[in-house]
């Protein structure tokens, strides 16, 4: 796969030093802060098809659903120093956090300046007052983008830690599944739904969800996320907000289209301002059917990094 | 190795299917790929090799290969294990006690986890107890005991509701499960307790 995507792609990214790390064609100016994650495969496009200007130095790349181990994520690490500090994202799974731990170690021990910002933003897993131990869901979007950019533009580390961090903290995410993807390690679907029902909370990779309700119409069913999302954060009147409607693989464009209508809706009724909406499929689960929506509590300055320009394969407004 | 990989290729199924309803049923294919990349490499080693070196090579080669959050932390027993046979030329019980109860503590820190969490630890710690226990009458005492203990408490991971790992995000976090890292560590045991006494 990654032979296939960097030969699709080959202006804009390349295989780095090492066969499982991929790297942006073109590296970043010397001086520029790095930005890497190392991450399970089975997503993508994410995280491989976000290495570009604007957004990933590089992406150490872990077999399906399971987080790399720690010295490819060092390899990834190497492969995003500029001179100024590598960032580490992490997104919120007991194997990222385990493998990015002991690489941020390792890599530190060789005299690497590596930090790492823990994502998180599904709010099915874990009740308003825990969130940091909420797991990392498609929201983790906003940080990688905002952060790229931010980066892009020459911040220093430090800041650039603390933005991504206010990024995460205004994120909210919930999803639902319709139908499960198929594993592609066992060939087995990865859960059991019945046709006529839904999954409310579905992990990333397929994990069972919280609740099992009956499917809905697209207006209840996105009434019924969105009444949960805001009363987390909580999202109110006057704010302003970026949606990111994501397929998981096997919701059509069309389904996903007629869903951000019912949000723009619940959001114009409540008087809350949608800016620059991202609907596709970025975050997938294999071909699983369903979707999730994320909410960012925006501002001008993550307007503006959210619109800068980014020229990575996989990523579009 | 060479068991082990075998073991857990005929296990990767049955370990799949525990991890499915608990987490995303990948977790028998982990310990495959972990157990085989270790016994790859380990046949460039001579048969005498110093435990240490082997045990911690296959440590290494297994987190490679599995990857996740099991590569990480099943690969701690071998390192462990490794760490305490020293220089020895020989896998003693005293070295064997020794490097589970390390292991022990070495995963209790890095995976934040606690007995009753429904994790490996729950049938690790019992197995590094009962290893402790018989020291005095030799390895392949030990190994059994650890192994009896670790299938024992596998088995009372069933009732447990998961804090850790992705279990813990499921409804009753998984209650009426069998934990499949718990279950692994069982089986691991009890491979490496047919190879000592087949070959004594």
């Amino acid at each position: 796969m990654i032979q296939g995507y960097v030969a699709a792609h080959s202006d804009r990214v390349a295989i780095g030093p090492k066969p499982r790390v991929v790297v942006r064609a073109e590296k970043k100016r010397h001086g520029r802060v790095g930005l890497v994650i190392g991450n399970g495969s089975g997503h993508e496009p994410i995280a491989m098809g976000w290495i570009g200007r604007g957004l990933l130095d590089s992406n150490a790349v872990g077999e399906v659903f399971a987080a790399p181990p720690p010295d490819l994520i060092v390899d990834g690490i190497r492969a995003a120093e500029f001179g100024a500090g590598t960032i580490l994202l992490i997104s919120s799974h007991a194997g990222d956090i385990l493998n990015s731990e002991v690489a941020i170690e390792d890599a530190r021990d060789l005299g690497i300046d590596v930090r790492p910002i823990l994502m998180y933003d599904d709010i099915s897993s874990a009740p308003k007052g825990q969130e940091e131990k909420r797991r990392g869901a498609p929201g983790t979007a906003f940080v990688y983008k905002i952060v790229g950019a931010a980066a892009e533009e020459g911040r220093d580390i430090e800041g650039l830690i603390l933005l991504g961090e206010r990024v995460r903290d205004r994120t909210r995410t919930l999803g639902v599944a319709v139908a499960p993807g198929i594993s592609p390690l066992s060939g087995e679907p990865m859960f059991e739904l019945s046709s006529d029902e839904m999954f409310i909370g579905m992990g990333v990779h397929g994990e069972p969800g919280i609740g099992r309700r009956k499917l809905g119409q697209a207006h209840e069913v996105v009434g019924e996320i969105m009444t949960q999302i805001m009363e987390d954060l909580p999202f109110g009147h006057g704010d302003e907000v970026i949606p990111f409607i994501n397929g998981s693989g096997g919701t059509t464009l069309m389904e996903l289209l007629i869903i951000y209508g019912e949000v723009a809706r619940f959001l114009d009724e409540r008087k809350i301002q949608a800016f620059k909406p991202l609907v596709g499929e970025m975050v997938t689960t294999q071909e699983a059917g369903g979707f999730s929506i994320s909410l960012l509590k925006t501002d001008d300055e993550m307007n503006q990094l959210w619109t800068a320009p980014c020229s990575a394969p996989y990523f579009h407004l | 190795m060479a068991c082990l990989a075998d073991r857990f290729a005929d296990l990767e199924r049955e370990l799949n299917e525990l991890d499915q309803p608990v987490g995303d049923g990948d977790h028998g294919s982990a310990l495959k790929r972990g157990f085989r990349a270790a016994a790859e490499k380990l046949t460039d080693f001579k048969t005498d090799e110093l435990p240490q070196a082997i045990l911690m090579m296959a440590g290494s080669e297994f987190v490679k290969g599995a990857g996740g959050a099991s590569g990480l932390l099943f690969s701690v027993l071998f390192n462990e294990l490794g760490r305490a046979c020293g220089e020895s030329v020989r896998l003693e019980a005293p070295a064997f006690a020794n490097g589970l109860a390390a292991c022990v503590e070495r995963i209790t820190k890095i995976g934040k986890a606690k007995l009753g969490d429904k994790t490996m630890l729950d049938a690790l710690q019992p197995a590094s107890l009962a290893a402790a226990e018989k020291t005095s009458d030799g390895l392949v005492q030990s190994i059994s005991g650890a192994a009896a203990a670790a299938e024992i408490a596998a088995q009372t991971t069933i009732d447990m509701v998961a804090k850790r790992g992705r279990g813990q995000y499921v409804a009753e976090g998984g209650k009426g499960h069998v934990d499949p890292g718990a279950r692994s560590v069982a089986y691991i045991f009890q491979s490496l307790k047919t190879q000592v006494v087949s070959s004594t």
